[in-house]
């Protein structure tokens, strides 16, 4: 294998990164390789330095291995740190119910340490997808407790989920913007963080409101499918994610995403259901995710096309 | 893998650290030197040398910095942080006592066999 066949090699075993990393990467194996085939005491004969010099380097597999390690660790348990605690979410949730009267503080507030108890596990294992989920997910979740529950938990409670909550809001600003160059994970942590943000305001601005027009065939199909669909919006969602960590074209994984964000359209989970009854909003609620996914791919597109850079 | 590759795999981020605690090198440099330092006992691929270098950076204990080089492409240099100083005091006082403890077991168990015999 020739240099530049090593450096294509472990390209194409590093397509899932970001252009920039990945460049840093080959741009770092590449000055090694230099380094090897300038130095003197590598051999006299250029031929024989350069032999030496590819044993020494070992496989590009395993070298874009040791990196996927570091980097981008194991999908699948990633996954599964998404896929378990949302697929006995509304267990969790029915069980809470039934204990409450018996135990008042068997409530949402169980909930949300679980969650920080995964969200800790995903800072353990370093995985930025894991981490970026539950932060956005989190953050959504204690924004609409404390908007809801209006200082049912008294002042030193409220005090406290206050600075759990902007404790996590800057972690999650601040990894989205060491993340920043890669679009892929900026909206992938972003959609359902917005949606989330924007269903609250959604909810302030339409709340009370009257002068409310009447819904049209579109809106009460579009109402009815999400009504009659809403478990398998459901677990579209959750292949969707599963599709987003587990496969390697990049392309497939913006598809995954704009997926993610139909579903988050349609199954309308943080919308309340009396503030909906304005088609124009509820249009804007269906499209706007799917517009975020496509404008993302589409930069992120171009951005790629013009980094077309040499091995 | 053998006992002796996993110990030698585990001493890795230590001889790197030690490597560029005493001044920044690049890639190619570190593992030159950590040849030449053990004299030629302890070679490792760039494919284990590479992973364990960014391995290091994300844990903090070394940093690094992009320098232009001799030839077309630039270098990227590695060089301790405080943080990996004080990670590599503990480890190497750890693989001391380790070694201590792992010879003078050997030995009494060779005087044991000894007296025995």
């Amino acid at each position: 294998m020739t240099p530049d066949e090593y450096l294509q090699v472990l390209r194409n075993k590093l397509k899932r990164f970001p252009l920039e990393d990945q460049a840093a990467l080959i741009e770092e194996i590449g000055s090694h390789i230099e380094c090897g085939e300038e130095d003197a005491s590598m051999g006299k004969d250029p031929a024989q330095r350069r032999q030496k010099l590819m044993v020494e380097l070992g496989s590009p597999g395993q070298m874009a291995k040791g990196f996927k390690r570091i980097y981008q660790p194991g999908g699948l348990i990633d996954y599964l740190l998404i896929a378990v605690p949302y697929l006995i979410n509304l267990p969790i949730n029915l069980l809470l119910v039934s204990q409450m009267p018996k135990y008042p503080w068997a409530d949402v507030r169980l909930v949300i340490v679980f969650h920080l108890v995964v969200l800790a596990i995903g800072f353990w294992r370093q995985s930025i997808l894991v981490i970026l989920y539950w932060l956005a997910h989190l953050s959504i979740q204690l924004i609409f407790v404390l908007w809801h529950v209006n200082g049912y938990f008294g002042a030193l409670q409220t005090a406290l989920w206050s600075i759990v909550l902007a404790g996590l809001i800057f972690l999650f600003g601040r990894i989205v913007w060491k993340n920043r160059r890669d679009l892929l994970i900026v909206i992938y942590a972003l959609l359902p963080f917005s949606m989330g943000v924007l269903a609250l305001a959604i909810t302030i601005i339409q709340q009370g409101r009257n002068d409310i027009a009447p819904f049209g065939h579109l809106d009460l199909f579009l109402l009815q499918f999400s009504t009659q669909y809403a478990g398998f919006i459901y677990y579209t969602e959750l292949v969707a994610l599963g599709l987003f960590f587990m496969v390697k074209d990049r392309d497939l994984r913006w598809s995954a995403l704009a997926i993610q964000g139909l579903c988050f359209g349609l199954y309308r989970e943080w919308l309340d259901a009396d503030v909906i009854n304005a088609s124009l909003v509820y249009y804007l609620w269906i499209i706007l995710p799917v517009t975020f996914v496509f404008l993302g791919w589409w930069l992120d597109r171009s951005k790629r096309e013009n980094l077309k850079l040499p091995v | 893998m053998s006992q002796l590759q996993q110990l030698r795999k585990g001493s890795t981020p230590l001889l790197i650290l030690s490597i560029v605690a005493t001044e920044k090198m690049y890639g190619y440099q570190i593992m030159r030197e950590l040849e030449r330092r053990s004299e030629g006992y302890f070679s490792m691929t760039a494919a284990l040398l590479y992973p364990a270098l960014h391995q290091l950076e994300t844990d903090g204990l070394v940093e690094s910095e992009w320098q232009d080089g001799q030839g077309k492409r630039r270098r990227k240099y590695y060089t301790i942080t405080s943080k990996g100083r004080k990670a590599m005091v503990e480890s190497q006082s750890e693989w001391q006592a380790f070694l201590t403890n792992l010879f003078n077991t050997l030995q009494s168990s060779a005087k044991f066999q000894e007296r025995k015999a």
